[in-house]
């Protein structure tokens, strides 16, 4: 699914039919909280109201699926930062393509500060963060809409 | 761009060439910001995603394998 680094789920929508239209959210719940076996769950849980839980690196969900239903799994999740390197991609960069630009921005006060100019240090500082108000205000704006 | 494209976007944004500040270094910076930078867009709102993970419904499979470690939320 995702390449690098540790992620935190959000939220897990499960369409468990392909008649429905809409996924339904699926609630977390900790495996040593469940009242009865997993496998009672695992047949009587109700599609309407499923819940995951996370066992290593996978997750759980409960009802079993009766279904084969492509992309039928969703989740949101944040995925906890990680340091780049040369040989990552484009899409290792947890920060949207767009707003790549500001990120070499940032690393130029250090070269100054490297060369000892610290006029410039400071200069190219008060543009980084001209260049960063709009990054912020952008994805502030995504936050209203919903999410695809 | 990757990493590594940053990297050189930094480099001629600012004139500076490997022998003056070796790669090693400049990722090092690059990681500081970015960390920076990350705060800053999570702490925008803590529902901001910066992914979504779509995969298969499989008839009679409960558990699905992700390739990294997972958080409960």
């Amino acid at each position: 699914m995702v390449a690098t680094g540790q992620i935190k789920i959000d939220t897990l929508h499960i369409k468990y039919y392909n008649s429905i239209t809409y996924p339904v959210r699926a609630i977390y719940r900790d495996w040593d909280n469940l009242d009865r076996s997993p496998e009672w769950y695992a047949v009587n849980q109700s599609t309407a109201n499923p819940f995951y839980i996370i066992t290593d690196n996978s997750v759980q969900i409960f009802p079993t699926p009766t279904d084969t239903v492509i992309a039928g799994l969703i989740m949101t999740a944040n995925q906890r930062p990680y340091d780049l390197t040369s040989t990552m991609t484009e899409a290792d960069i947890l920060i949207e393509r767009e707003y790549h630009d500001v990120i070499a921005f940032a690393v130029i006060p250090y070269v100054y500060q490297h060369r000892q100019q610290d006029d410039r240090v400071a200069y190219y500082q008060q543009q980084l963060e001209l260049k960063k108000r709009p990054m912020l205000t952008q994805l502030k704006k995504r936050l209203i809409r919903p999410m695809k | 761009m990757t990493p590594s494209e940053i990297v050189q976007y930094a480099r001629t944004l600012s004139g500076c060439r490997v022998d003056e500040i070796p790669d090693a270094d400049l990722y090092r910076y690059l990681n500081v910001e970015y960390r920076k930078l990350r705060q800053d867009v999570a702490g925008i709102d803590k529902n901001y995603k910066l992914r979504t993970l779509t995969t298969n419904l499989v008839t009679g499979v409960s558990s699905y394998a992700l390739s990294l470690p997972v958080q409960a939320p």
